[in-house]
């Protein structure tokens, strides 16, 4: 009797130099050995033909198995089979920004994802972190379910329930280790610098920031020391991340360096500010941040000292100095040719120290150098009803602006705001030579309230035919057009699906 | 002699802008020597790029041309030429008739005079007794072939070792053997184990060609599988001729190839009353198949139609009959049995056809992940589960760990998997 493997075996030599007759079959190909002809070389290869169909009609069986537990019942209700048509169409699309808008939806819905499209959102969201919340959120007990068995997958459960493994510092990825630290930081913050400590010299160098930047958390006098030794780390990153934290410790030797450097250099005389200007960075400046030479070679060297020294000094250091409040301080005329490095350095501090109050003053007087951080970091500092004012005001041309100060405000926008965005866009129609549109229609589209039941999507519609007819005269002006009907269409979109949700 | 026709009726006929551009710099006398109209015919000799003159002629009634000049455009512009010649008078009518026009003129009225029918059927058993010889030459040959490599050693081989064979068949006009070898031809670089699945591939085809010398013997439907397998042409008309089956056929999973010679679409169906399986085969070059009818056949749909299969053993393939109604939403299809039972029902399929590849499922069970190898599992125990080409992730979502409808195909690896049904909506894997 000779079986598949044996006349494999013999074929795959060669018959010639291993012979090989063939006249009985193992299992069930037997039934039909009397068919197998006298010539070897026939025989096998009728052998082969009658064992492969023998595998073929016998070889898949049924075995035995036990089944894993099924996922649990879900109590929240999956998105109708429109909302799911109009999910796989941005799935298919590739738009994550709009991905993003409608699973916030869903989720705030309460709404899960249908079960089909789960594997297409885990694998977006496994690597994307700006994803991974919204998705977590629409997941119910069926996509928790789904991520546990996929290696890959189960990160974004994970993320989004804060569930970290055990094991997370010894053995997990830098963003876990990261949670892991601020975890412990919550609980017991001496504990957790300890263990950061401790694996200090060992850490990878690429690792050592973000696991510094962990120390935000409870960040307190006691942290001092292990951040002034990372102030000569080898690292210039690490070393900026341990100057950003020990200067929000206003009692740190740190804080007091800068407020010494920063002190003698600004007063107010006669109602002026006056600048004796710094000298440059001494080997403790250096240490603490400040460089000797210019990042920009139009920007001077005196100018560039005395930026950094001011930038790099507590705001309140100013109060009561040059001012009682800090849009008296900003209004204050300065003396001499330093005004706009002086007002570009009280920016890079109210960013540093996220000061409302002082963002909305600076906003209000140019800074006209290089050094000026954008009028968008300080708006975002504001709170939202004041950045839809503002952004209100751009768009009509009553105050200056970009549209960063429209991209500012948070969604969804208020009617007051997509009325002037409409405004705008009228304006622009007339417009003699329209600018590009850029980001705007389409801010509008992802932004506006959905509660606003006017026939938004129509005036857009409207708009873009009216551009069009625009380019008789002013070529530039059929530009706008399709950036309308997208956000038309969006709007559309965003309303369809919002009505697929109970 | 016929009316003459206006220049725009003649240039109507060019195939392109370039022919008639081309013909138009040709229509002037200079261009012709001796060109006649007598009947319907005209002729002419015209002087192109090569020594002799290209002989020129039309028949009016077809209006037919021939032309000894070899351009593959139809007509070619010197046939336009002479045409748009004659249009403007130019063609002096004449009593002598060439002879290479006069022979091509008879040789025409004579097909044209023979009884269609008798002519086609003579010429059709004539075609088919010669393709019968040279098939049987070619795996003749192959037979020789295939013996040779068992004799002197599958280990020699290498990727590609079958292609020569190969385009014999084809020359030998058994293109779906030479399809095989093609496929075999690539599995010595498939990975660990490739012998035993050359060796296959090998007893497939020897018992195909031991199959096809005693065609004559074999019954009529395991004959027409022979042949099928071989590659002997089916005519639509001849499967349309069969009488049909009403019914309305579930659309049960699409599947498409696309790696082959010619990118192919597989269309799954079941009756819904008969319980029968049927299979839709559509090729097209460009893998658009969207442009038939079948082609935009979706799964969760059914087709109320005559289908006509082709002749088989079992009876699988078929052509819709004409007045099929439209494609309409249907509920899941009902699992026939469970896993046991179905591979049972293949196994009977193969005894009829032993060289059957794959064969229909439709399964209610449970999808199992693995991190080597998925399974799927019902009361009567689990089987493999193919998963290259679909998303079995998209399958375990549906079933969230419980029982779900799947249709798919069974292979000899197991089951693949191509429609879930997600509630009453079908999903494409």
């Amino acid at each position: 009797m000779t079986g598949y493997v044996e006349i494999v075996a013999a074929a795959t030599v060669g018959l010639a130099q291993r012979p090989l007759q063939v006249t009985a079959l193992t299992g069930p190909a037997a039934a039909h050995q009397d068919v197998l002809p006298a010539d070897p070389a026939g025989a096998a290869l009728t052998a082969a033909a009658l064992f492969d169909a023998a595998q073929r009609a016998g070889g898949l069986r049924p075995e035995p198995v036990i089944l894993p537990p099924p996922a649990p019942d879900d109590p929240a209700p999956e998105l109708s089979a429109a909302g799911a048509e109009i999910l796989a169409e941005v799935l298919a699309a590739g738009d994550r920004e709009v991905l993003v808008d409608l699973l916030e939806l869903a989720g705030g819905a309460g709404v899960r994802a249908p079960a089909p499209a789960l594997p297409a959102l885990l694998a977006l969201a496994a690597p994307n972190r700006a994803l991974r919340e919204p998705v977590a959120a629409v997941l119910g007990a069926r996509g928790r379910w789904l991520a546990a068995q996929h290696p890959e997958w189960r990160r974004v459960v994970d993320a989004a329930a804060a569930v970290l493994p055990p094991d997370a510092w010894e053995t997990g990825f830098l963003a876990e280790r990261v949670a892991w630290l601020r975890e412990q930081r919550v609980a017991d913050p001496a504990a957790a610098r300890e263990v950061l400590a401790a694996a200090w010299p060992r850490e990878n160098g690429d690792d050592r920031s973000a696991l510094l930047g962990a120390l935000a958390v409870r960040l307190a006098p006691a942290d001092e020391v292990f951040l002034q030794q990372a102030l000569d780390d080898r690292r210039a990153d690490v070393r900026e991340q341990a100057r950003r934290l020990l200067a929000r410790l206003p009692s740190s030797a740190f804080v007091a360096r800068a407020v010494d450097r920063a002190s003698t250099v600004l007063s107010e005389h006669h109602g002026e500010i006056v600048v004796a200007l710094p000298p440059p960075p001494d080997a403790a400046a250096r240490r603490d941040g400040l460089t000797p030479v210019p990042p920009e070679p139009a920007v001077g060297e005196a100018a560039w000292w005395l930026f950094q020294v001011v930038a790099r000094a507590p705001l309140w250091l100013w109060l009561g100095r040059l001012g009682e409040t800090a849009s008296e301080i900003v209004a204050r005329p300065v003396a001499g040719e330093f005004a706009a490095e002086l007002r570009a350095a009280w920016r890079a501090a109210a960013v540093r120290e996220g000061d409302p109050e002082w963002a909305a003053a600076l906003l209000a007087v140019p800074a006209p150098t290089p050094l000026a951080v954008l009028d968008a970091r300080l708006t975002e500092l504001l709170p939202g009803a004041e950045r839809v004012e503002r952004a209100v005001a751009v768009l009509a041309g009553e105050r200056p602006g970009t549209i960063a100060d429209v991209a500012a405000c948070p969604a969804p926008w208020p009617v007051e705001l997509t009325d002037a965005v409409l405004g705008y866009l009228g304006t622009q129609l007339r417009a003699g030579a329209p600018p590009p549109p850029g980001e705007l229609p389409r801010l509008l589209a992802r932004r506006a309230e959905l509660g606003d039941r006017r026939d938004v999507p129509g005036w857009l519609r409207e708009l873009a035919d009216r551009f069009r007819v625009r380019t008789a005269t002013v070529p530039a002006a059929g530009r706008w057009a399709a950036p309308l009907e997208r956000a038309a269409d969006l709007l559309d979109l965003r309303r369809r699906f919002a009505r697929e949700l109970p | 002699m016929a009316e003459r026709w206006s220049v725009e009726r003649v240039l109507a006929l060019s195939p392109d802008l370039p022919s008639a551009t081309a013909a138009r710099k040709l229509a002037r006398p200079a261009a012709w020597s001796d060109p006649g109209a007598g009947g319907e015919l005209l002729w002419g000799w015209c002087q192109g790029s090569g020594a002799r003159p290209y002989e020129t002629a039309v028949d009016l009634t077809g209006p037919a041309y021939r032309c000894s000049c070899p351009s593959r455009k139809f007509p070619c512009k010197h046939a336009l030429a002479l045409l748009l010649l004659w249009s403007t008078g130019a063609v002096p009518e004449a009593a002598d008739v060439p002879p290479f026009a006069a022979e091509w003129a008879q040789t025409r009225a004579e097909r044209a005079n023979r009884p269609r029918g008798e002519r086609d059927e003579a010429a059709a058993a004539a075609r088919a007794a010669q393709r019968a010889e040279r098939v049987s030459a070619g795996l003749a040959e192959l037979e020789t072939w295939l013996q040779d490599q068992v004799r002197t050693g599958l280990a020699s081989v290498g990727y590609g070792h079958a292609d020569a064979v190969a385009a014999r068949m084809v020359d030998a006009q058994a293109p779906g053997v030479a399809g095989q070898l093609r496929r075999l031809s690539t599995l010595p670089a498939s990975g660990d184990g490739w012998p035993a699945r050359l060796l296959a591939g090998y007893g497939r085809l020897h018992l195909l060609a031991r199959a096809h010398e005693r065609l004559a013997a074999l019954p009529e439907p395991l004959a027409a599988t022979v042949r099928t397998y071989v590659g002997y042409p089916v005519t639509r008309e001849s499967v349309l001729a069969e009488p049909g089956v009403a019914d309305d056929w579930s659309v049960l999973a699409v599947r498409d190839i696309l790696d082959g010679a010619v990118p192919a679409r597989r269309v799954w169906l079941r009756g819904r009353r008969t319980g029968r399986w049927a299979l839709i085969l559509l090729f097209d070059p460009l893998g658009a198949f969207g442009k038939t009818a079948e082609g935009v056949l979706a799964p969760g749909t059914s087709l109320p139609a005559q289908l006509h299969f082709y002749p088989a053993t079992p009876p699988l393939r078929v052509v819709v009959g004409p007045g099929a109604g439209e494609a309409v939403a249907a509920a899941p299809p009902e699992p026939a049995a469970d896993l046991a039972a179905q591979l049972t029902e293949w196994a009977a399929a193969v005894e009829l056809d032993p060289w059957l590849p794959e064969w229909p499922a439709v399964v209610r069970g449970v999808p199992l992940p693995g991190a080597r190898a998925w399974r799927f599992a019902d009361d009567t125990g689990a089987v493999p589960l193919l998963t290259g080409g679909v998303d079995p992730w998209v399958l375990a979502a549906v079933s969230g760990g419980r029982p779900v409808v799947v249709a798919g195909e069974w292979t000899a690896e197991g089951l693949r998997p191509l429609t879930v049904w997600h509630g009453d909506t079908a999903v494409r894997l």
